[in-house]
This record gives structure tokens, sequence and C-alpha cells, in this order.
């Protein structure tokens, strides 16, 4: 195939450029200049910008305790609940955030155990926005139960009232699932922070800042023991994380897949509701991420390939979320049930038709658009399609929960349901929270990984010296394990 | 990542004399199993036959699809550990067209006895008369032949491209390779999907699951990362990929297969239970026609043997970097995927048998037939013979493929 005219050679040559690896610190940047430039985001008085989103946010925020009030003292009818839809809004909003927890725990759990190196420096930031949407998510079903006072009797603890869960219930297994990776994924962005945090400490100026990052850094010393007892746990957490990622929202499938609701019972729910999850949770990934990088010029760090790759991630979960889509409709079709076949054709063509092509539109059309470079290559084009699979997600659970409720078996139980001024209200609270955290975060914390960002670094290669035989600026010592690699 | 600049590997042929009666013994099994099925079954037990056959079938082909499926996600993901084994997975994809022959039986012996509802009477059964539109043989035969084709048709591409690039190292080839694939894994997605719904699926045509791609999938990718292990340490232990296969390549395959035995655990799982949870006759029935009598037995064996054992057997590090465990593990992994294909269609000949006798459709418990082994060892047994065959047409593995040194120096740590 190889031809001697130049053109072809020029055509050969191009291919093979095109094959080389791109660096995952872009511009060969020092050691140094990561710590220095990650640690002074936090370090540097805190910009306007930030105080007026974080007091916009923080006061979006503020209608969550506001609604919750009012729900608690007034009762759960405030919400637009009402027979036959039971379910709307309220688990709707907890299946959304839910959702969106589940690209930190991807990234920093199962990215880590099939080493793709590129996860190191959007796995802090992605882990704490999981650990923001969790919160969220778990405001709805505490709230839903009506007396939230006695939300403790989900957990198994022996009561005068000989009140026992019901272990059959999925909706019980949710609490211990949503709960577990709740505190495993915290327990892991903690553990990942310990070294970073020491960093901060070491460069701390003031007694305060030294004292509060010295107690949250444990006594961090980067000694060898610390490191390899560290890389241990990580390595164990990361194993404990993976089930649970999957776990999660197959348990949140479950809650309507064992039922027998036509539209809510098939069996590919929980791999679909898992690549859903992670669909969404890229999505929110990437819309955090990209303002974040360019107004604190994190280019470098987040290079132009690790949103490529995200983008990637996105096309395909979106199009395993056509493909339930699709099997859900055929099955639906072929089962020659007439619940079921109305239950799909009423999604598609009944009152709620409108939230079902919002749903096709955004979460397997617009990740089409993915398939071209330029898309994935231009940031701002890029956060403009995520904006889809995040309105498409809520369209998805929406769809799912209300449109295969509202009309039950018999017409007389047929209903529509619309959201009430405290059910919208909650909802843009939540937003609100989840901004608000994630500002906090970005101020009092680094949010990239600076420790495991250096140790995918050329210089923290052993082969280093071999590389500088070939690329005389590489100036940076060699260096063999992360452990050293800690500035 | 940089590495020192050693010289590349130059290509290396498939020793034939170092593999013992292998050659000998695979073209022989292959004749002799098919030839004395074909003859005992057809005078004797033309049903049993063609579920046997049927079987047998299936198992090669998600085998060969499996390879498929890593060889498009090798070139889609732009991976660099795989390309030393990848050789290995082409050849074992490329067996389709073997495959589409294999399949003429199946459709001109065995349709009619082995799908119901080809031979149903639309008014005793108002559900197939809703199904007709899609089960109805001309479309069904066109569909096989459309899926079959599919797959020689990207088995054929993805290897003979890849033996093109050794004679020149043309990256414009692995470029190539890689759009491609882009657009053939949604095919191959649907192709498999409907495949399974087709063969195996409408064998109870009243049975549905949307979960049965997946399921199918999940058989696919396990069982032939494990055929992928034996087939490599079994090159390595005949004195092949001296130097260039090591333990980090052991250790990635053992983690997939791991992965995969996983995943299959989890999809099972999930079809099994949602369908037990919701207690849909019209659903259930495919699970009480395994519970029954000795199949019961059967079923639970396959949960632990397919799932339970290997997931233990392949926790550790040691148990990956160690080829006797790993390969003891994927030799295990390949006979549960037999034991699980062979749950899935075996069912349904004793739901023939019953009608045939005039009785309501029933099973009656695990009967394995010497037929089954017959057309199992025939059917391998060609595949064998032709997958040594091609990878003794060029090199065992892509001697210029651009990221080969990637794959040699591969390493598990980050």
């Amino acid at each position: 195939m190889r031809a001697d005219n130049p053109s072809s050679q020029a055509a050969f040559a191009k291919a093979a450029a095109y094959l080389e690896r791109q660096p995952l610190v872009s511009n060969h940047r020092p050691l140094s200049w990561i710590t220095q430039h990650v640690c002074q985001i936090v370090e540097e008085r805190a910009p306007k910008w930030w105080w007026i989103l974080t007091f916009l946010f923080g006061g979006m925020a503020t209608l969550v305790p506001a609604m919750l009030t009012y729900l608690v003292s007034t009762g759960v009818g405030v919400w637009g609940l009402n027979v036959p839809v039971c379910w709307a809004w309220d688990i709707t909003n907890f299946v959304f955030w839910i959702g969106i927890g589940h690209a930190g725990t991807l990234i920093s759990a199962i990215l880590f155990l099939t080493r793709q190196k590129w996860r190191t420096s959007i796995n802090r930031s992605a882990e704490a926005m999981t650990i923001f949407a969790v919160i969220c998510a778990g405001i709805f079903p505490a709230f839903h139960v009506g007396r939230v006072w006695m939300a403790w009797f989900l957990a198994p603890i022996p009561n005068a009232n000989a009140i026992w869960q019901n272990f059959r219930s999925p909706l019980l297994w949710d609490v211990f699932a949503v709960s577990t990776y709740f505190t495993v994924s915290l327990i892991f962005w903690y553990l990942g922070l310990i070294p970073d945090l020491a960093s901060l400490r070491d460069r701390a100026t003031t007694r305060l800042r030294q004292m509060a990052y010295g107690l949250l850094a444990l006594g961090w010393r980067g000694s060898n023991r610390h490191w390899t007892h560290y890389e241990k746990t990580y390595l164990i957490l990361a194993g404990i994380s993976t089930p649970l990622v999957l776990s999660v929202h197959s348990v949140v499938s479950f809650d309507f897949a064992t039922s027998i609701v036509p539209g809510w019972h098939t069996t590919i729910f929980p791999p679909y509701f898992v690549a859903g999850a992670i669909f969404g949770g890229f999505a929110m990934v990437l819309t955090l991420l990209i303002p974040f990088r360019e107004i604190y010029h994190l280019h470098d760090l987040v290079t132009d390939k690790h949103i490529d790759n995200m983008c990637k991630i996105i096309l395909l979960t979106g199009s395993l979320v056509g493909y339930a889509y699709s099997m859900e409709f055929f099955i639906a079709w072929y089962s020659g049930n007439p619940f079921e076949i109305y239950a799909f054709t009423n999604r598609a063509f009944g009152p709620y038709w409108w939230a079902y092509w919002a749903m096709i539109t955004c979460n397997v059309a617009a990740p089409q658009l993915f398939w071209f470079k330029y898309c994935r290559q231009n940031p701002w084009v890029v956060l403009a399609i995520v904006m889809f699979p995040n309105t498409g997600m809520w369209f998805e659970r929406f769809v799912i929960i209300v449109t295969s409720i509202h009309r039950d078996f018999l017409p007389s139980s047929w209903g529509y349901f619309s959201p009430t001024w405290v059910d919208i209200s909650l909802f843009i609270g939540t937003i609100g929270l989840f901004v608000f955290l994630f500002l906090l975060f970005v101020r009092f914390l680094p949010i990239i990984n600076m420790f495991e960002v250096k140790g995918i670094t050329p210089q923290a290669d052993p082969h280093a010296h071999d590389a500088e035989e070939n690329h005389a600026h590489s100036r940076q010592t060699p260096t063999h394990t992360p452990s050293q690699v800690h500035a | 990542m940089s590495h020192s600049p050693s010289p590349l590997p130059s290509a290396e042929k498939l020793r034939l004399e170092s593999l013992g009666i292998l050659p000998v013994l695979f073209p022989l099994i292959g004749v002799i199993g098919l030839v004395s099925a074909f003859v005992w079954g057809l005078m004797t037990n033309p049903m049993q036959l063609a579920f046997s056959y049927l079987f047998a079938f299936t198992v090669g082909f998600t085998i060969c699809a499996g390879a498929l499926f890593w060889t498009l996600l090798h070139h889609a993901l732009d991976a660099d550990w795989s390309v030393l084994m990848r050789r290995i997975l082409e050849s074992i994809a490329s067996c389709f067209p073997v495959l589409l022959l294999l399949f003429l039986p199946v459709i001109f012996l065995f349709s009619r006895e082995l799908w119901h509802w080809m031979t149903t009477d639309l008014s005793e059964d108002p559900l197939l008369a809703w199904k007709r539109p899609f089960l109805n043989e001309p479309f069904f035969y066109l569909r096989c032949g459309f899926y079959l084709l599919f797959f020689s048709v990207a088995g054929m591409l993805y290897r003979n491209l890849s033996m093109r690039q050794d004679l020149d190292g043309d990256p414009r080839i692995t470029l190539r390779l890689r759009h491609t694939a882009y657009g053939f894994i949604p095919l191959f997605v649907l192709c498999l999907t409907f495949a399974g719904f087709d063969w195996l699926m409408s064998l109870d045509h009243h049975w549905y699951s949307t979960m049965w791609g997946v399921y199918l999938f999940a058989g696919c990718a396990q069982s032939s990362m494990a055929i992928l292990i034996l087939v490599t340490n079994g090159l390595v232990r005949t004195g092949h990929l001296k130097g260039l296969f090591t333990v980090e390549h052991n250790h990635i395959m053992g983690m997939l297969l791991f992965a995969f035995t996983t995943f299959w655990g989890y999809i099972s799982f999930s079809q099994y239970f949602l369908q037990w949870y919701a207690n849909i006759p019209e659903e259930t029935w495919f699970f009480v026609y395994r519970n029954t009598g000795s199949w019961y037995a059967y079923s639970i064996f396959l949960v632990v043997g397919h799932f339970f054992i290997p997931f233990i057997l392949l926790l550790t590090q040691p148990a990956k970097r160690t080829p006797w465990r790993i390969c003891a593990t994927a030799a295990w992994v390949v006979l549960m995927h037999c034991v699980d294909i062979y749950w899935i269609i075996m069912p349904n000949l004793q739901l023939q048998q019953s009608r045939h006798a005039g009785h309501a459709a029933a099973t009656t418990g695990f009967h394995p037939h010497l037929l089954d082994l017959l057309a199992l060892v025939g059917v391998l047994g060609v595949l064998g013979h032709t997958v040594l065959w091609l990878l003794s047409r060029g090199s065992i593995f892509p001697a210029r493929d651009p990221r080969l040194r990637e794959s040699l120096a591969v390493t598990n740590w980050l």
C-alpha cells in the first residue's frame, strides 16, 4: 500500500503523526507548576465573580429549607401528586440527581482499575460533584415519606412499636444502596484528598489555614509507609466502589422494574439505568468543568484530549440508552401484550408526547453530534451540546415515571400530572444547592488531583531519561514512584 | 509514555510442527463428529439432532462473535495492550464464512424442527398471529443471511487489512480500521441482538425479555476472552511469542475475564430476578421450564459454575498472573459457556417433543444425549482447524502495527 509518490508518502507521514499519543499534561509543565497553579486557586483572594455566584446560588439553595418547611408544616399534598400519579417530580428529581452522582465514582474507581491515566485530572471534581448530587437526591425520598421525623424507621433498628422493615421491597434496598454509595464515595474522595491537603498545609501562610488543612491532612508526611498504605487502601476502595456504581442505579431501576406496571416492568432496566446515569453524570462533569477550566486557565491539565474522551463516553452511553429505548419498544410490540403496547404508544403519542420526544431528541439525537470532531474539540460547542443530556436525562425519568402511571388500567383512573409551584421551587432549590456546594469546593479544596496528575507526567516515568535523548526539552529529574513525585 | 528505542520484533510464523497432534486432531474430530452426528441423528432422532446441532452452532457462533467484538473494540478505543494478541482474535472472528456454511443445515434440514412458530396454526395462537410480520419464514431467513454476511465481511475485512499492514506498516490502515469500527459496532450490536431473538428467544415464541441481547452479548465477550487466553498461552507454551508476551498481558486478559464474569452474573441475575419478582405468567414460564425436574439442579449449577466459581478463582492477582491458573479458569469458563447455551436451547427440545406427542408443552429434566457431544466436537473441530489454518497464513501477531511497541511494553501500574 505504501506508494512511492510524494503525495502518498505525505499521507503516510500524516497518518503516523495522527497516531502519536497526546500528552496528558500539555506544554511540558514541570511538577512545581502543577502545584502552584492548582493551589493558587485556593490560596488567592476570592474573586468577585465567586462572591456573586455564591450568593446567587446560595440564595437559590435557601428554597430547599423554605419549601421543605412548608411541605412538612402543611403536608405532602403541596406537591402535585394525586391518584393515579403518586410518583412524579419528587422521584424524577431523586433519580435525576442519583444518576448525576454516577460519573464521579465511575471515573475514580472503574477508570482507575482499567488504568485509564486520563482520569487523574478530572476525578477530584467529578467525585465532589457525585457527593453533592447524592445529597440533593436524598432530600426527595426522605420527604416523600410524609412524616419525615419517622424516616429513621427505614433503618433496621429494633424499636418499641415492633415495626420491622419489609426487606422484600426495593424501596428499602434503595435506602441501603444510596447510603452505602454516599458513604463509600465520601471516604474515597476524602482519602484521595489527603496528600493534596498536606500540600496546602505545607504551603499555608496563615496560622488558621495551616491548622485547618493540617487537621484535615491527618498528619500526612508523604513517607514511604504512608504511600504504601494509601495505595493499598485506594485500590481496595476502588474495588469496593466498582460494584457500588453498578448496584446503586440497578437498585433504583428495581423500584420500577420489580412492579408489574406496563412501561416499568422490563428486564433491561438495570444496565439501561446505569448507562443513562453515566451518560447524565459525564454531561454534568463537562458542564461544570468547562467553565472552570476557562476561568482558572487549566487547559494544560484538563486538555482537549480529556474533553474529547468524555464526549466519546457521552456518545457511547447516549447510544446505549437509545438501544435500550428501542429494545423496550420492540419487545413491547413483540410481546403482543395490549397493555405493554398501549403504554409505549401512549408514551410517544399520548398526552405526554412532548416529554417523550424531548427525551429522544436530547438523549439519542443530540449526542450524535459528537461523531464530528469539530463538535468534540470546541469547548463551547461541547458545553452547548451537553445541555441536551442534562435536560434529557431529567425528561427520561419523568417519562418513565409519569407516563407509565398516569393512565391506570381503568379509564376512570386516568389523570394528568401538573407540578405545583412547590415542586418547581424545590427542584430549583436543589440546583442552587448543588452549584453552591460546588462553588465552596472550588474555593476551599484543590479541584485537580495534583499528586496523581504528577504521577502521569513524562517526568514521573522511570524511563524518562530514555526520552531525554529524544526530547531535549525535558528538563525534569526522573522520579520513580508517585510518593517521590509529591512536591 | 516514552520507551527505549529497541528494534521491533520481526514477523513470526505459526510452527505447526510444535503444536503436536492438534493440526491433525481438529479436522479429524471435526469431520468424524459432524458426519457421525448427521448420519446417526438423521437415521434415529432428527429432532434431537436439530437441537444438538443448534447448540453446537450457537457455541461456535457466540465465541466468534465475541472475538469480533474484541477486535472492533480494540480499534474503536485505540487500545495498545491487545495488539500482540489481535491476530488471534482476528483469526477467530474470520471463521464466520465457515459458520455461514455450518448454518445451511439449520435452514434446510432443521428449521421446522427447531422453531415451533414455523409450524403453528395461526388460528390456534393469536399471539403468534400478532407477531407474524416479524416471525415469518422469508423474513427470518433474510435476517439470518444478513447477520452472517455482515459478520463474515466484518471479520474478514479486519483480518485482511491487518495482514496487509504486516507488509508495509502503513499507519493509514490503522486509522481506516478505527473509523470502520465506529460504524460496525452499532451494526454488530443490532445483528447480535436480533440473532439472539431469532435463533434462541423465538424457540419459545411466547417468551420475551428486553435483556436478551445483553445477556447473549455477556456470554460472547466472556467466552471469547477465555478462548483468547487459552490460545495465547498455548502458543507461548509451544515456543511462540518468545520475549514478547509477558505476564502483564495475562493479567489484563484475566481482569477482562473477571469483569465479564461479573457482568454476566449481573445481567443474568437481573433478568432472572425481575421476572421472578414480578411473577407474570407469560415471562416466568421460561424459568419454570428450567426449574423442572433435574433442570433445577442444572440451573443451580449454572449459577455457581458460570459466576461464583470463576469469580472467586479470578479475584486475586496471582490467579491472573500465573499461566496455569488463568488457563484452568479460562477452560472452566468455556465449559460453563457451553453449559449456558445448552441451558438456553435444550429445554425447548423437550417442549417440542411433548407437543409432538400431543401433550401440553413441558420439560422433564436434564437428559444429555451423545449427539450433543458429537455435534459440539464436530463444530469446534471445524472451527479450530479454520483458526489454525488462518493463523498459519501469516504472522501470528501484527508485526508492523504502529502500536505494537506500546503493546510489548504494557504494564499494569499507573
